[in-house]
């Protein structure tokens, strides 16, 4: 993998990396697809944090008089089967799901990263039982796997989200270990090196910033993905538990009535797919910008 | 490399396949099951098929119709003979007669007489063996053959609704000859003498069953029985839609409008015993305190459940059992005053409410998975906030046997659970969930409600054969039991089957299970 900033050390001047970072923004707004996700994945998170003041109503308050009412005036996605307001329950919704995505990436990136860099950086036996720790864990289908994990940890949420971040360990640990080789064998390693520097110091300072580039681009990729997870186990009933209005939740207690109020399945679900397909189009348009020689092969 | 485009367009495709699928879904022709079989869509796993063993209501349905007992609960809750043609009792009230049909065969051939239900009884009865069902049977001390069709049951106590507990599940008889022959291994290998042969039982897919050519009381029409266990309503409503069901139990009352239009399938709402309430641990806190106790009653608005939700299928409980059971005595209700529930906790010390879990089944029993969740949100109004915690049906029923200890070590929480259907009169009922002698595991006094005035009036009904005094002394418990709330009384159901428009002759009975005996299609 080639990079742009592979000589980019903790030392670099700090001039070159603002023009560079300036760069790599111009190139992500002449992506329009890139910015068309990344406007539907401000809106949720404009949304997300603007719920408590604009949603219309309590996310949790039923309203048994007006159970499985279609979109009005009153309720405009409608109400559920506990007449509670559907729109209300989905902008509040938006804070459950991003925060499941954001949640379950940091654990993956942060522990995939550690993981990567030891693995990458000591070789021998650490780099023979950490991968094929991460090949076993890859061996599982990833949601069965979170799945596995959450019946040990117990339903949940939060649960829900470690198990989705640890199943996507893996991912990062590969990447970032493959980059790790390649960097431990430059001359800014070696000379660290050669002036004593510690293994940490060595690992922190001069590797980590240069492999930040496939950690954020992997990141924004996975967004989407680790957001639909948390959803499935919310809807498999693993994670979000009644009353809390997470995306994958709502739909689930949609779905026994399906054919009575669609509505109630439909609204959660399209929330679901146009945050992810946002995070995947913001994500592409990220990597684009960050590594545009990827994007010329 | 993957371009956007590329992404949206493989994306556009994934959702033209699935809204495709469920095209298909909707409007396949209804393939129709073939004609002799009938496939019924329950909602809920079988178990365990040897009736000393199967209280959970999906292996009791299946049991039904391979085995019979000697008298059962009919449609209207009156009890009928089966096996027994007649019966009688002796004047110290100690033993029972019950005088046989004769000419009925186990389904193996095995002759049915007096010592094929002493056997059973004895195998019921043996402590040393695990019997579930064995409980409701306990004041019997032994069973004798008096002659070859008269088979003599001898009491500990004089027991006037004894014959209610011979309706019970575990008094379906089995075939000597089969449990000698199969051991351990009989419950894979049932046979009764119903009109049924089991055939097959794959466990969480199927169970089939086949006519039982000899049966006493003719050939059912019908060639083979299959249960389905589906616990998702909509799945059910779909197989029966498609044709791939031709009855299913449990259909949400929110479909049940839109079912009632097609002609091609009709609804039945039958009239069945069972109730549901949410069970309190008095011996824990906060449940040991009565005015909690009182409040959480008086801060779940019922009538919203049965009115709204349930769609005018269920109606508010009056009293610890079902108002169509014999004994019932109708108490005030407990008016919906969540000001009032406030107080209350308020005065025991938990102004600010408390946690706890509520524990369900997943499906069952005719369990309406939204009802848990209305009362959620109806006791957060007053601070009482819950977790629900469903578990399958099987894995359900022994969490709720746990003796005190067991249960104290599960944490704070409560349990929705049904009233047994299975006896029909007040007295055994009352006395399986509020005598002091029937605290779990040994019955289903998972409360663990102790009231000594309430044991003794048990004690009483229980022994008393007059029954305009029996009846008394059983709406005296029944106050008691009501005012001291060991539960939340939630509902008495109605059981809400789907049966294609082709099928004819269920019979449905009391305890909200089907007899197919008689179904033809």
């Amino acid at each position: 993998m080639g990079s742009v900033d592979q000589n980019t050390t903790s030392n670099a001047s700090a001039p070159a990396a603002r023009s560079q970072i300036r760069a790599v923004w111009r190139r992500l707004l002449r992506n329009r697809m890139a910015v068309i996700g990344g406007c539907v994945v401000l809106f949720f998170v404009a949304v997300a944090v603007f719920a408590p003041l604009t949603a219309p109503y309590d996310p949790n308050k039923p309203d048994f008089m007006a159970r499985l009412q279609g979109p009005s005036a009153k309720h405009w996605l409608g109400s559920d089967t506990l007449g509670r307001d559907m729109l209300s329950r989905i902008m509040y919704g938006s804070r459950y799901s991003l925060l499941a995505g954001i949640v379950s990436v940091t654990i993956a990136a942060v522990v995939g990263t550690l993981l990567g860099l030891l693995s990458g950086y000591y070789g021998g036996w650490v780099d023979m039982v950490i991968m094929r720790l991460m090949d076993m864990l890859l061996a599982f289908p990833g949601i069965l796997l979170a799945i596995a994990i959450i019946s040990v940890l117990g339903r949940g949420l939060f649960n829900a989200m470690v198990s989705v971040g640890l199943y996507s360990v893996p991912s990062f640990a590969r990447v970032v270990r493959s980059r790790v080789l390649s960097l431990r064998e430059q001359e800014f390693v070696e000379s660290a090196r050669a002036i004593g520097d510690t293994d940490a110091r060595i690992l922190f300072l001069h590797i980590l910033p240069n492999i930040m580039t496939p950690v954020i681009i992997m990141s924004t990729m996975r967004l989407g993905t680790t957001i639909l997870a948390a959803a499935s186990l919310s809807f498999l009933g693993l994670g979000a538990q009644p009353p809390m209005p997470e995306w994958g939740a709502i739909l689930s207690g949609g779905r026994d009535v399906l054919r009575v109020a669609p509505h109630i399945a439909a609204f959660p679900g399209l929330a679901i797919l146009m945050t992810v397909v946002g995070f995947n189009l913001l994500g592409d348009g990220v990597r684009d910008a960050l590594d545009p020689k990827l994007k010329d092969k | 490399m993957r371009m956007p485009a590329k992404s949206i367009w493989s994306l556009c495709k994934a959702v033209l396949v699935v809204a495709a699928a469920f095209a298909m879904v909707a409007y396949a022709p209804a393939a129709r099951a073939d004609s002799g079989r009938i496939v019924y869509a329950i909602d809920v796993d079988i178990s365990n098929l040897d009736p000393i063993n199967s209280i959970d209501p999906g292996s009791a349905a299946v049991n039904q119709q391979i085995y019979e007992p000697l008298v059962r609960i009919g449609s209207t809750g009156e009890i009928e003979p089966v096996l027994a043609e007649s019966w009688s009792v002796s004047s110290d009230k100690l033993t029972w007669s019950f005088n046989l049909r004769k000419g009925v065969k186990f389904q193996d051939g095995t002759a049915f007489d007096a010592a094929a239900v002493k056997a059973h009884f004895d195998r019921l009865l043996d402590p040393k063996k695990v019997a579930r069902a064995r409980g409701a049977f306990d004041m019997i001390k032994k069973v004798d053959v008096a002659a070859t069709y008269t088979v003599k049951f001898t009491l500990t106590k004089p027991y006037a609704p004894f014959l209610a507990v011979m309706t019970d599940l575990g008094g379906l008889i089995c075939s000597p000859t089969a449990v000698k022959k199969w051991g351990d291994d009989y419950p894979f290998h049932p046979v009764g003498t119903g009109p049924f042969l089991f055939k097959e039982w794959m466990p969480a897919d199927h169970t089939t069953m086949t006519a039982n050519p000899n049966y006493w009381g003719g050939k059912p029409k019908i060639s083979e029985l299959v249960f389905k266990p589906v616990s998702e309503p909509s799945a059910r409503v779909i197989m029966l839609e498609t044709g791939q069901a031709d009855v299913a139990n449990t259909i949400m009352p929110d479909e049940m409008k839109r079912l009632e239009r097609s002609k091609d399938i009709a609804i039945s709402k039958v009239p069945v015993l069972r109730g549901w309430f949410i069970g309190l641990n008095v011996l824990e806190k906060p449940f040991n305190d009565v005015r909690v106790r009182r409040a959480l009653n008086h801060a779940v608005d019922v009538s919203v459940i049965t009115d709204q939700i349930l769609r005018g299928t269920a109606k508010p409980l009056t009293a610890p059992v079902n108002s169509k059971v014999w004994g019932y005595s109708g108490q005030p209700d407990y008016e919906y005053d969540p000001v009032k529930a406030k107080k209350l906790l308020a005065e025991a010390g938990y102004a600010r409410g408390f946690e706890a879990n509520l524990w369900v089944p997943a499906s069952g029993a005719g369990f309406m998975p939204e009802v848990p969740q209305a009362i959620q949100a109806m006791l957060a109004e007053v601070g009482v906030k819950i977790k629900i915690i469903p578990f399958e049906m099987s894995a359900f029923i022994d969490n709720i046997i746990k003796d005190p200890a067991e249960s104290k070590k599960a944490g704070k929480h409560m349990v929705m659970m049904g009233i047994g259907a299975r006896t029909g009169e007040a007295a055994t009922i009352m006395d399986e969930f509020f005598n002091t002698g029937s605290w779990a595991p040994v019955k289903y006094n998972r409360c663990f409600y102790s009231n000594k005035t309430v044991d003794g009036l048990l004690e009483q009904a229980l022994q008393t054969f007059d029954q305009a005094k029996q009846r008394s002394i059983l709406s005296q418990a029944q106050e008691m039991v009501w005012n001291d709330a060991p539960w939340i009384f939630l509902y008495e159901m109605m059981g809400i089957y789907g049966v294609r428009s082709d099928v004819k002759g269920l019979q449905w009975l009391a305890s909200n299970y089907i007899l197919f005996h008689t179904a033809q299609k």
